[in-house]
C-alpha cells in the first residue's frame, strides 16, 4: 500500500504548543540536514572504496592469468627472433666439388645462370 | 527561481509523493529525499521528544540524534515497511537512552527558542500552554503518555501505536484511553482531539 509523505496538518489543539516554533525549526533542520550530508558523503567515499575492493578481488585471477598468457608469447616471440638471427653454423655449408675450394652457402636460393658457371669453370681451370 | 528549477522542483516532489520512493532514495544517499523526511517528521518528531525529555534543547538534541541514527540504520528498515513507526522507535530509544544515561546538562532558564523569538508577549504565552501541557503529560506514565501523543499527532491506529511502543494492541488502546481521561481533568476539555469522537465510539 502506497502511503503519502505528507503530515495531515491536523495538530490536536492541546498538542499545538509542543510544536517547534520558526526558528527552532529552521534551526533543528539546518543540524540534521547538515549532519546527514556529511553521513552520507562518507558512505559513498566508502563505498566507492568497497566497490573497488569487491572488483580487485573479483578481477585478481583474471589479471594473473593474463599476465601468464603475456608472458607466455612473449617468451616466445623472444626465442623465434633469437633463433632467427643466429649466422648459419657450419652444418650448413655445404662442402664444394673441389676439395681445396671454399665451401659453398646453402643458403644461396638462387641457381647460378650460365655465364656465372663458365667463368666459374674457366676461373677453375686456370691455375 | 527560474522556470526550470521550479518544474524541477515540481518533479521532484512529485516524484517524492510516496513515502517508500523516499526511503529508497535515501537507501541510495539522496540527500534531498532524506531533507524531506526530516521536514515531513521534524515537528511531530519533536513534540514527541518534549513529551519525554520535557526540555526544549534535549528534544532538539535527541531528534538530531535519533534522525542521524536513522539515517545509518535505514538498511534494517524492511522494503515496504513504513518509515514513521519505524522512526518513532528509534527516537524514542534515544530519548529513553538519553534519561538513562543522565546526559542531561544544566539547561538555560529559557530556552533558545522562546528568546530568539520575533514577538515577546506571544513566546511567554507561548511558553506558558507548553509548560501547563508537559505538566500534565508528565503526571502520566510514559507509556500512555506516550500513547495519546501518538494517537492524536499522527492519527496512528492502535496496531501502530502498539508496534511503537511494542505493547500489545488491546494495551495501546486502554492506554490511550486513560491517558486521555486524565488529561482532560487536567487540562479540562481543550484536551479533547478530533480522534475523541472516533475513539468513544470503540
Amino acid at each position: 500500500m502506497m502511503k503519502k509523505i505528507e503530515h495531515s496538518g491536523r495538530w490536536p489543539d492541546w498538542l499545538l504548543s509542543l510544536r517547534p516554533d520558526q526558528l527552532t525549526r529552521e534551526r533543528m533542520r539546518r543540524r540534521i540536514v547538515g549532519e546527514a550530508a556529511l553521513v552520507l558523503r562518507a558512505r559513498r567515499s566508502g563505498s566507492w572504496w568497497l566497490v573497488a575492493d569487491r572488483w580487485t578481488t573479483r578481477l585478481l585471477p583474471l589479471a594473473a592469468a593474463l599476465a601468464l598468457v603475456f608472458a607466455g608469447m612473449a617468451r616466445r616471440a623472444s626465442h623465434i627472433a633469437t633463433i632467427a638471427d643466429l649466422p648459419p653454423t657450419v652444418d650448413e655449408l655445404l662442402q664444394s666439388a673441389n676439395p681445396n675450394g671454399p665451401p659453398a652457402v646453402l643458403t644461396a636460393a638462387t641457381e647460378p645462370g650460365l655465364d656465372q658457371l663458365l667463368s666459374a669453370a674457366v676461373n677453375h681451370d686456370t691455375p | 527561481m527560474t522556470a526550470d528549477t521550479r518544474s524541477e522542483d515540481e518533479r521532484r516532489a512529485a516524484r517524492f509523493a510516496d513515502e517508500a520512493v523516499v526511503v529508497d532514495a535515501v537507501r541510495a544517499g539522496d540527500e534531498r529525499a532524506f531533507a524531506r523526511l526530516v521536514d515531513r517528521y521534524m515537528d511531530p518528531g519533536y513534540a514527541v521528544a518534549l513529551a519525554i525529555l520535557r526540555q526544549p534543547q534535549d528534544a532538539e538534541d535527541a531528534l538530531q540524534s535519533a534522525f542521524i541514527r536513522a539515517l545509518e540504520r535505514i538498511e534494517q528498515l524492511r522494503p515496504g515497511s513504513p518509515f514513521g513507526p519505524w522512526f518513532y522507535r528509534v527516537l524514542r530509544s534515544t530519548c529513553l537512552n538519553l534519561l538513562r544515561r543522565e546526559a542531561l546538562r544544566d539547561h538555560d532558564p529559557l530556552p533558545r527558542s522562546a528568546s530568539a523569538g520575533t514577538n515577546p508577549h506571544r513566546d511567554f504565552e507561548r511558553r506558558q500552554a507548553r509548560e501547563t501541557v508537559l505538566e500534565a503529560l508528565a503526571q502520566l506514565p510514559e507509556m500512555q503518555r506516550l500513547a495519546v501523543t501518538l494517537y492524536d499527532l499522527e492519527g496512528y491506529s492502535h496496531q501502530q501505536v502498539a508496534e511503537i511502543l511494542d505493547i500489545a494492541e488491546g494495551t495501546s488502546r486502554a492506554h490511550v484511553h486513560h491517558g486521555r481521561r486524565a488529561l482532560r481533568q487536567i487540562l479540562g476539555p481543550s484536551a479533547r482531539s478530533h480522534r475523541d469522537d472516533e475513539e468513544d465510539r470503540t
